[in-house]
């Protein structure tokens, strides 16, 4: 077990000509036992990080630490770190036995040793009845399991997943998710989970770390990246159905005009903060689930007209046009209004969000 | 299409197919019913297409001449040395070229690798006898037979084998550095299992060429060391050839190359989709 610290992490393919700079100044701090996850679109660098974590990579500038040990020039079997892949990389031409015992013989550890370990792990992982077969001869779930039992069979001090649930359906992922959690919750090793899925994300990890066009946009938890966006990527990056983003002008009386008659009160805070700043444009953000249909007691409201009833049965999501501008509502299950329909929706003052128009951070 | 348009397509397909295997086939059936005439009948104005007096005396005759078994060995032993030196070399090089040595340089160097064996093998004959000559152990030894073979087999090997390579998911071989192997470790750990029935075929184009190569044999060679292309000519008679037996001795020859390609056809089949990396 170790906890893991990255200054200034920089990666930078080609230099000179073409260069592609894949990794920029990346900090980031995790705990001894704390389960993270790096979030990203596809391209952002994530996976570059993590085969610089693992030694695949070298690095170009910046150090990686394992409990305040710089780690830069050991070997990958020195730093002692697994990984499973997202593709499993299981040795096809060794029985799930073998695939397993794999890291533990070059190790030099006794015949019956490795099969007292490949059998614990097995029975935690439920895959003592398909230990003599090969690979090919398993399901994508199967694979998955034996991949992720050679990465703990050999008690790393950090254990990285680079998108392994990507390649399976959506009922057996949710359940290897939930069996991933028990896994570290058993063993409290420094994981790091790499995805492309939000879902996946904050349904695993202690903390997310939010990466896009290879820099950290926010290192936090879910309370952090749902209420407290550090800026407008990650608050359309994080949630479901996407953030709902307006143009907006700012007026004197604490309140944002987007268009005709649509208008958003501010908390004192925000609108000191857009006076201070003496800000008259922004980007206005509302998450679909903080607009409600419900009156709520005392609290502000806006007027649409129903355009599209996107029933979903525990839910529905409600397309709202107003004037010029449509925005997306997540109400409980509506049945009884239809196209064309004047609604009033309720919302919070303080869950509206105000971003800065040309940084995009969150003010 | 129509179903009767199909079934036409079917039956012209079949008619193909068993007018090409006739047309493969006959030499070798000739070549067999001749290696079992008498003498007096291959010389018959009419052929005969199967043997009126049945003589298997013939493959007992052909080992009168105590060089007829001496040729076989002799090319048992060139051909399999040279065979486990272009596999090893090739993998070898093949291995660098598909995982060091990549972009332009690479892609010019493989290229040239392979142009080697673009050439045709008689534009150099002259200069390589020249060149073996001048070598301690002269152009006819076991020696110069077996690194003059390596000249063409040793491009195609490691080319072929740069393919296979490139097609061995590279994943399996991070995964394994990260079990803790080192690159050597897990080069004939990991990798080598998987090539290993690119390896088989590669072996064997490579054992057929020096198996069957006459032309650089009969020039270099014909004394100490003689290959069973360079003794079939020796069948004759004074001014006759005695085709039976000629037939005969190549009908033995052809046995080690039919007998393993019959015993290796599986790993030959198999080809390389063994992997089981995803997406």
């Amino acid at each position: 077990m170790s906890s893991l610290t990255i200054k200034n992490l920089n990666k930078i393919y080609n230099p000179g000509k073409n260069e592609v700079h894949a990794v920029k100044d990346f900090n980031l701090e995790i705990e001894d036992g704390e389960f993270v996850a790096l979030l990203g679109p596809s391209g952002c660098g994530k996976t570059s990080t993590l085969r610089m974590i693992v030694g695949l990579e070298s690095i170009t500038s910046g150090s990686i630490l394992f409990d305040d040990v710089e780690i830069n020039d050991f070997s990958p079997e020195q730093r002692n770190v697994a990984m499973a892949f997202e593709s499993y990389a299981l040795y096809p031409n060794f029985t799930i036995f073998e695939n397993l015992a794999f890291p533990l013989e070059v190790k030099k550890n006794s015949s019956s040793e490795i099969s007292k370990k490949v059998g614990e792990i097995a029975e935690m992982l439920q895959i003592t009845n398909i230990l003599e077969l090969k690979p090919n001869q398993l399901s994508g779930g199967q694979q998955q399991r034996v991949s992720l039992g050679r990465a703990l069979i050999r008690d790393p001090a950090v254990f990285i997943l680079d998108e392994v649930m990507s390649h399976l359906d959506a009922h057996l992922k949710f359940q290897m998710l939930f069996e991933l959690k028990k896994i570290h919750q058993t063993l409290k090793k420094t994981m790091i989970y790499v995805t492309h899925d939000q879902m996946e994300a904050l349904a695993l990890s202690d903390r997310v770390a939010v990466m896009a066009n290879a820099v950290l946009q926010q290192f936090g938890d879910r309370n952090d990246l749902y209420h407290r966006p550090k800026n407008l990527f990650v608050a359309d990056f994080i949630g479901e159905p996407a953030t709902n983003f307006m143009k907006a002008q700012y007026s004197q009386n604490s309140t944002m005009k987007i268009s005709g008659d649509l208008q958003f009160s501010l908390t004192n805070e925000i609108s000191s903060e857009l006076e201070r700043k003496q800000m008259s444009e922004a980007v206005l953000g509302i998450r679909p689930q903080n607009l409600s249909l419900d009156p709520i007691e005392g609290e502000d409201y806006i007027q649409g007209e129903l355009v599209i009833n996107e029933f979903l049965g525990e839910r529905s999501i409600l397309e709202i046009k107003s004037g010029e501008t449509s925005y997306k509502v997540l109400t409980d299950p509506q049945k009884n209004i239809k196209k064309g329909d004047s609604l009033k929706i309720y919302y919070k003052k303080e869950n509206v969000m105000i971003f800065h128009p040309e940084t995009e951070d969150l003010i | 299409m129509s179903k009767s348009n199909t079934n036409l397509i079917k039956f012209l397909l079949l008619v193909f197919l068993f007018v090409w295997v006739a047309f493969t086939l006959f030499p070798l059936y000739f070549q067999l019913i001749t290696s079992f005439k008498p003498v007096a009948e291959i010389n018959a104005m009419v052929p005969t297409f199967w043997p009126e007096t049945f003589r298997p005396s013939n493959y007992t005759g052909i080992f009168a001449d105590p060089g007829s078994l001496k040729s076989l060995i002799d090319s048992i032993i060139v051909s399999i040395s040279n065979t486990i030196l272009s596999l090893f070399l090739g993998t070898l090089a093949g291995y660098a070229l598909a995982r060091y040595l990549k972009g332009v340089v690479g892609e010019n160097l493989s290229f040239w690798i392979l142009s080697n064996r673009m050439f045709p093998p008689v534009a150099v004959i002259i200069p390589m006898f020249f060149l073996f000559d001048a070598t301690p152990w002269g152009t006819d030894s076991y020696i110069s037979l077996i690194l003059l073979y390596l000249v063409f087999n040793l491009p195609l090997a490691t080319w072929l084998m740069m393919v296979f390579f490139r097609d061995a998911p590279r994943e399996l071989e991070e995964a394994s550095y990260l079990d803790g192997y080192t690159p050597l470790r897990t080069f004939f750990r990991v990798t080598l299992p998987l090539v290993f029935p690119g390896m088989i075929s590669v072996a064997m184009l490579c054992w057929i060429f020096a198996w069957n190569e006459y032309l650089f044999a009969n020039l270099l060679t014909g004394t100490t060391v003689k290959t069973f292309p360079v003794h079939i000519p020796s069948f004759t008679q004074g001014s006759q050839t005695l085709w039976n037996l000629v037939m005969a001795f190549s009908m033995v020859a052809m046995i080690p190359p039919v007998g393993m390609f019959i015993i290796l056809r599986k790993y030959m089949v198999r080809g390389l989709s063994l992997g089981v990396v995803k997406g």
